[in-house]
């Protein structure tokens, strides 16, 4: 069916004057430190109740740590879920229902300056729900994963294709859930995240330190 | 040999606004421009060419082009016969005719070809610019009708949101759909009366005969002025 | 037969109508659009890039789908073909049944809406829920969207509340909500509302048994389905149910991950007046059991119209309904079309058979707003003018209009006779208002008098 479907637009593209594949977009440099302009795209979608800061710069892990703990002060474990990295993740196993945390924690593969866009790939569906049934959601990221625009990040990915390694799953997330369906008026959050907070370290996080430090959060 | 230029004067102008003719001919004559007008002339075939009916307004082109061929250069007061005439002749003819790129709106002919800015007219009061949405987005856009009533002294000119709006005109699209034809209208002309402005100018007289037409049914005090009428000093 | 003129001047008399959407569409979403544009030099590059990009797409579509195909199944999707939206129907009726689904999350999809997806499944006993707050309220209310990515654009916040009291959504109707209020209590009752939508749709997330989407772009060399939006439930209907059906129209390829700079910096800057949307979700090697229906649903046909090919080429962004000054005094709902607004205008005719769709080529002023802000620059306002002289040639149109249109055709190019024809003007003005069009003209507006005086004899006069 499919062939003979994919034959017949084959006919009718073959009477087509064929258009030429145009060269790549040249988007505009990305001026100055890219962790600055980061944190300012970023601090632009704070929802209108956000109480802490959006990006909260540290040099390395030990401080990430420290930020990491104090920002989920008052919240049990039981209500921190973490993507993959999580001890929990064994439950992959035996699935276990989702359900809604307070904060979800995971880490980034790439942070996009110009857009303020956190890059997640994630691996399974567990995965997923650290960025989205929880109330928070807490991006630890270091300086060497940020991207100048979106034509970085998705020119890498196209590469990735021939070489075989496109993640399972890849979500873009620029900001806090939200909508403006009732009367165009933001509301935050819709059915995501209330926040999204990144801990930016000068120095590449170190996961296994980082989390031996913050057992306390398991 | 002098250069020939020759009047595009819209039909409609013709029958029922010939003042407004009138006043670009008096500011083209004072800029030392000799017009010729050839009465041959009648309608560009916009109103069919919009309603679907293209082997007539392909006729009318035709027609057109055997009038105006003769000139160096022809002058509409009306930008919309100009975008008709200059960007969708080519597909009613189905070939390039060189006079449909020597045909010029009256403000883009005095400010890009006559490099004139300033007539020195006068008119006091606040007033919004209509640029008739073909002449905004086929022809030079908002500039040199810009440029001109900067110039006018006394002219406030008020920048509206619903300036870029249409009038709601659209050729026979007003009159199979008087109803909503007349609420773009109405939008436009509360904006304009909630900011007290005196004119709506426009180098257009089809959108200021909407504008207008609404604005004396419903009692709007906003005056409709073609730009001619205000360069010419013909306003009274 | 439904009429466009009937239906508009009952849409045009309540005047609130165009308020809300004047409200919803210059003041809000365009002001933001346009701020953005003007914060991007290359964005007429970026419009001719991908208006490019869909036009070679379009015209190597065999190979984008062949290559589409391949890779998603090497991927572990499931991919098929529907010729007609009762086909997709079908389709997803049938994997659900067989995978023993009671209930189904739906992302927000244009072509769901299109093929009328769940009404198929209501009638198959399962229960559709949808799950973008607008599209939820339109569910509730048993109406179609208004507006491709506002669907509930011309909904008052006090409406919503009432629609959410009648289904035991919320209580009691907050005070403070209708638009006199103070705008901060407003906004609070906005989030109110908002969390309400969000408690009632948690659980029929968390137990729905399958996922349905549409797919803003499929990407032929990955195999890669990419879905935008802005509340995180097009997320959660794809990854946490088991099953998830993606049903994509063959107008969503593009060749490449890399084209998504391209239209990722075009379409959320068109539709909402954002720089990016909240989520760019890309499905690469779906975790769930993934099927893909590729739907035709007319788009062949269209392909096929060497003049009109290129709106396929259209994003769903609703840019062209935010500028359409038609479009912001009637609605999506005054289209009578699922896609309304001057892509509806053109595309629904070539979508579907009825013969109601013709009128709506004729429904606009023909400014052109629409083609200078389509993020794929497709020339909006030359298919409407295309169309109608499609309708005209094919006998569309009533025939006093065609005899009236020659006749005055006739007329102007016989200057002679056009001049010797004119009456009075006195009279003229009188007849006018009698007949047909000065007829309609007066009906609304003034009609101007002839000159006593023509511009051609008054040069006669003086300058001959």
């Amino acid at each position: 069916m499919l062939d003979r479907k994919i034959e017949d637009i084959a006919r009718i593209v073959g009477s087509m004057t064929p258009a030429a594949y145009p060269d790549p977009a040249a988007f505009p440099a990305v001026n100055g430190d890219l962790a600055d302009v980061f944190e300012a795209a970023l601090n632009a979608l704070c929802g209108p109740d956000d109480d802490q800061p959006a990006v909260v710069r540290v040099t390395d892990t030990t401080e990430a740590i420290k930020t990491l703990v104090e920002l989920c002060a008052d919240v049990p474990p039981t209500e921190i879920i973490w993507q993959d990295t999580s001890p929990g993740e064994s439950r992959d196993a035996e699935p276990v229902l989702p359900r809604d945390h307070a904060i979800g924690i995971t880490g980034a593969v790439a942070l996009i300056a110009a857009t303020g866009s956190v890059v997640l790939e994630l691996p399974s569906a567990l995965a997923g729900r650290a960025s989205l049934l929880v109330d928070r959601h807490i991006v630890i990221a270091s300086r060497d994963q940020l991207l100048p625009d979106l034509a970085a990040l998705y020119h890498g990915l196209s590469q990735r294709v021939e070489t075989g390694d496109c993640p399972p799953i890849q979500v873009c997330i620029t900001g806090c859930s939200r909508t403006a369906d009732i009367e165009k008026m933001l509301v935050v959050p819709a059915h995501g995240p209330r926040q999204v907070q990144v801990i930016l370290s000068d120095e590449p996080i170190d996961w296994a330190v980082l989390h031996r430090g913050a057992a306390s959060l398991h | 040999m002098p250069m020939r230029v020759g009047l595009f004067i819209p039909c409609y102008v013709d029958q029922c606004y010939p003042h407004v003719a009138r006043a670009a001919v008096r500011v083209l004559e004072r800029l030392g421009v000799r017009c010729e007008y050839d009465p041959r002339q009648t309608c560009c075939g916009q109103p069919a060419y919009n309603s679907g009916y293209w082997a007539e307004a392909a006729r009318l082109a035709e027609h057109f082009v055997r009038v105006f061929d003769k000139y160096d250069c022809v002058v509409a007061p009306g930008g919309s016969c100009v975008a008709m005439v200059r960007h969708h002749y080519r597909e009613l003819l189905g070939r390039d005719e060189p006079v449909t790129a020597r045909v010029y709106e009256l403000c883009q002919f005095l400010t890009d070809h006559l490099k004139v800015d300033d007539l020195g007219a006068s008119l006091s009061g606040r007033a919004a610019l209509h640029v008739p949405c073909h002449m905004l987005r086929e022809l030079d856009g908002d500039g040199p009708a810009r440029r001109l009533l900067d110039n006018v002294s006394g002219l406030e000119l008020v920048d509206l949101p619903s300036d870029t709006w249409c009038c709601g005109f659209g050729g026979t699209f007003s009159v199979k759909f008087p109803e909503l034809s007349a609420a773009m209208a109405r939008r436009k002309l509360k904006q304009m009366e909630e900011h007290r402005l005196d004119y709506v100018v426009s180098p257009d007289e089809s959108c200021l005969m909407q504008l207008g037409g609404l604005a004396r049914r419903e009692g709007f005090g906003v005056r409709p002025l073609h730009i001619a009428e205000v360069l010419a000093g013909m306003v009274n | 037969m439904w009429s466009f003129e009937q239906d508009s001047r009952e849409r045009v008399a309540d005047t609130g109508l165009a308020d809300k959407l004047h409200k919803a569409t210059v003041e809000t979403s365009l002001k933001k659009t346009n701020a953005l544009i003007a914060k991007m030099p290359h964005w007429q590059q970026l419009r001719e890039r991908a208006r490019q990009v869909k036009l070679h797409t379009l015209t190597h579509l065999d190979r984008y789908l062949r290559q589409f195909v391949q890779a998603a199944e090497a991927n572990g999707a499931t991919v098929a073909w529907a010729d007609t939206g009762a086909d997709a129907c079908r389709q997803v009726v049938d994997i659900a049944q067989s995978s023993n689904v009671k209930r189904v999350a739906k992302a927000k999809s244009m072509t769901g809406e299109e093929i009328e997806v769940n009404r198929a499944l209501q009638r198959a006993g399962i229960e559709p829920v949808e799950t973008d707050l607008g599209e939820m309220i339109c569910q509730l209310a048993g109406e179609p969207p208004s507006h491709v990515t506002a669907p509930i654009i011309q909904w008052s916040m006090e409406e919503v509340a009432r629609l959410f009291k009648s289904r035991g959504i919320i209580d009691e109707i907050p005070n403070g909500i209708d638009g006199r209020a103070d705008p901060a209590v407003r906004a609070l009752n906005a989030a109110r509302l908002t969390d309400a939508a969000r408690r009632a749709l948690r659980e029929k997330f968390l137990t729905a048994d399958m996922g349905i989407s549409g797919a803003n772009f499929a990407v032929a060399e990955s195999g890669t389905l990419v879905l935008v939006e802005n509340e995180a439930n097009i997320r959660l209907s794809t990854m946490l149910p088991p099953v998830h059906v993606a049903v994509v129209g063959i107008d969503k390829l593009i060749p490449k991950l890399a084209d998504l700079a391209t239209f990722l910096s075009l379409l959320p800057v068109a539709a909402t007046g954002q720089q990016q949307s909240g989520y760019v979700s890309l499905i690469h090697r779906p975790y769930a059991k993934l099927h893909i229906i590729l739907l035709d649903n007319g788009r062949m046909r269209l392909l096929a119209d060497a003049q009109h090919h290129d709106l396929l080429s259209c994003i769903r962004c609703g840019a062209c309904m935010n500028v359409c000054p038609v479009y912001r005094h009637v609605s999506g709902h005054g289209y009578h079309s699922i896609y309304p607004g001057p892509i509806g205008a053109v595309l629904t005719p070539h979508l579907r058979a009825e013969e109601h769709y013709k009128q709506l080529p004729f429904a606009s002023s023909l400014c052109g707003a629409c083609a200078e802000i389509c993020p794929v620059m497709i020339p909006l306002d030359e298919r409407l003018l295309q169309w109608r002289d499609r309708i005209v040639k094919a006998g569309g149109r009533p025939r006093s209009e065609a005899a009236a249109f020659a006749a005055w055709a006739y007329l102007m190019q016989h200057p002679r006779l056009y001049r010797a024809v004119r009456p009075p003007a006195g009279l003229a003005h009188a007849a006018a208002g009698m007949l047909g069009p000065g007829g309609r003209w007066k009906a609304t507006r003034e009609l101007p008098p002839l000159a006593a005086e023509t511009f051609a004899d008054w040069w006669k006069k003086n300058h001959a």
